[in-house]
């Protein structure tokens, strides 16, 4: 084999996986259509668990390559958790466009539902609790009514 | 005497609910994936193990009335059966809040979701027939066979997130094998706190469920003396 | 073989009555054709989706038609004290309860062999492609629906409110068996074989089937005479 022959078998080996490689891309904005700048952009290939991680720009717009598969597509503030996942399947030669829209709330989202979830299990319990002391009552009256005619049917 | 160990059990569990709501939200972090909302888990599983607990237990002590047929047993089963099917409650309620954040909706139709909705169909059922019989040891013997029944599918419930494709998290505790231990320890060890805690509330609830037992098994006895009269 | 005798006079003689009478299976299968028709104006019958939920739609029908024929096992039996009778007598209360099942087992087959073909009419379903498999489901999971619907027809036989609590027991119980068969019947009816991807199904049906009768044999004794 020449040397022209082999340099062209290694950039064909090189190139080969580069040029399967399809793109998601889109845009992140909020209630007014405005991009959302510096979220983390994680494409996680969901047979491998490899992750790929990006930021969006200032424009909010996110541009990642891959291979074709099965991913999960999470956006993340940082600090402030997982905004949104999305399955994406990456076919050979297609490009995909994938957009978010979040709620500018949804950054106090979290805490507020966590807040939520803690009231809501005491609520239950406390419920729970006040409708077994009402019970008791209830059962007691009637012990005592019971007693009171029994007393005046002896007399 | 009872009522004393009732008051020191309340404050035990007061002062360690206290410790634990402290450890839980000021001195743990905010979640790397799941941000704020990982907190709520320190709730959902504590009241998951215990309520599931409480079911097995009711099951000891539904079979130990059946070999002994003494009703203290009966009122045990039913008070244990009781406090367990408020705690799944909580359960499933946390866990629904949960959702919201995490997958985007109140609730989905997934396997340990489902079974865990049809564990509490059956439970309230149980619940129900306890109140439709007037006959003590009728209820006491009926419930005690439902509570056989019902507690087989706790064991679905246990099992099915092994065995189906569930989007419920997998086994994320370190006594678990299987992606065991995959969980932060400190946020594992204060969810194993709650686990005590909530477990100590839930003796307090059946001893309280108790006495409403007491007095309802008085009622019977003054019904019935009523009845001769 | 003193016992399976005794099994097969209560299986037979409940088979008999209900012969002459054919009150349930009237009653059971008028009613499982008003839920066919009522199931198809819930959804277009016709379009390519219900091909997807035929099976659960089938075992609705099932399930509901055969709790009637179920509910009324231990309930028929109290009229002239039939039921102190059949206890007083020398048969052991497991028998009495397998012996019934077994015939509500054959009248709930029939009643959904009965209604198959006009569900393959009204709905354009080909049932016949994996009639053998079908037929395997259809059994275990029926004998499932018996099970569990005899043994709470005898848990709640002596209740006031009998038909209020009994559908509240019965159709949980039953949840987990219904969702196997209807994974399997669906998969059937679409002509997918069974195979390693629906046999976790199979596995709960048979798995269901076991544990329950053995619960149930071992109970019944509990619950009928105590």
């Amino acid at each position: 084999m020449n040397s022209k022959a082999r340099a062209a078998l290694i950039l064909i080996a090189i190139a080969a996986p580069l040029a399967a490689q399809v793109s998601v891309s889109g845009k992140v904005t909020d209630d007014t259509g405005a991009g959302i700048p510096d979220l983390k952009v994680t494409l996680t290939n969901q047979s491998t668990q490899v992750e790929k991680e990006i930021r969006t720009t200032p424009e909010g717009v996110y541009t990642i390559q891959a291979e074709p598969g099965t991913y999960a597509l999470a956006i993340e503030k940082p600090g402030r958790g997982v905004f949104a996942i999305r399955d994406v399947q990456l076919a050979a030669g297609q490009n995909q466009t994938v957009n978010f829209g979040m709620s500018a709330q949804s950054d106090n989202r979290n805490f507020r539902y966590m807040f939520y979830g803690f009231v809501a299990a005491w609520l239950v319990l406390v419920i729970y609790v006040i409708s077994m002391v009402s019970r008791e009552n209830t059962l007691k009256r009637q012990v005592e009514n019971l007693k009171q005619m029994l007393e005046s049917e002896k007399r | 005497m009872r009522e004393k160990i009732l008051y020191a059990i309340g404050i035990v569990t007061g002062a360690l609910l206290v410790r634990n709501l402290y450890v839980i939200l000021l001195q743990l972090p905010d979640e790397a994936k799941q941000d704020a909302i990982w907190r709520i888990f320190c709730f959902h599983l504590p009241a998951a193990i215990v309520s599931f607990t409480g079911f097995f237990v009711a099951l000891v002590f539904s079979l130990i009335y059946l070999a002994k047929r003494n009703l203290k047993w009966d009122a045990l089963a039913a008070s244990a059966t009781e406090v367990s099917f408020a705690l799944a409650i909580v359960t499933l309620v946390t866990g629904s809040i949960w959702a919201r954040i995490i997958w985007g909706v109140w609730w989905a139709w997934d396997p340990r979701l489902t079974s865990y909705f049809i564990c509490l169909l059956i439970y309230s059922g149980y619940l129900m027939l306890r109140r439709v019989i007037d006959e003590p040891t009728t209820r006491g013997r009926l419930s005690s066979v439902l509570s056989i029944f019902g507690f087989t599918n706790i064991v679905i419930v246990w099992k099915s997130i092994e065995w189906w494709a569930t989007l419920h998290p997998g086994p994320v505790l370190s006594i678990r094998s299987g992606g065991g231990g995959r969980m932060n320890p400190a946020m594992e060890s204060a969810a194993w706190w709650n686990v005590l805690a909530i477990g100590l509330l839930t003796v307090m609830f059946v001893a309280m469920r108790m006495r409403q037992e007491d007095t309802r098994r008085e009622l019977d006895a003054l019904r019935r003396l009523a009845h001769t009269i | 073989m003193h016992y399976l005798r005794a099994v097969a006079t209560i299986a037979l003689k409940d088979l008999r009555s209900e012969f002459r009478s054919k009150e349930a299976i009237n009653a059971s299968l008028s009613f499982a054709m008003v839920v066919l028709l009522l199931l198809s104006f819930a959804f277009d019958p016709s379009s390519e989706q219900a091909r997807e939920f035929s099976g659960g739609l089938l075992w609705l029908v099932f399930a509901f038609a055969g709790t009637l024929i179920l509910n009324r096992s231990f309930a028929r039996e109290l009229g002239n004290d039939c039921l102190d009778a059949l206890l007083a007598s020398p048969l052991p209360s497991w028998a009495l309860y397998v012996g019934k099942c077994i015939s509500n087992w054959l009248l709930l087959m029939a009643l959904e062999l009965a209604c198959l073909p006009v569900f393959g009419i009204f709905y354009s379903i080909d049932w016949t492609v994996r009639f053998d498999g079908l037929l395997l489901v259809i059994g275990l999971a029926t004998w499932a629906l018996t099970v569990i619907g005899t043994m709470f027809s005898a848990l709640t036989v002596n209740l006031r409110l009998r038909e209020l609590m009994l559908p509240i027991l019965v159709y949980p119980m039953m949840i987990p068996a219904l969702l196997g068969a209807i994974q399997l019947t669906t998969d059937l009816l679409a002509g997918r074989p069974l195979s390693a991807d629906n046999m976790l199904w199979l596995r709960l049906l048979v798995g269901f089937d076991v544990i329950y009768t053995a619960l149930a044999v071992a109970l019944v004794d509990t619950v009928l005479i105590g």
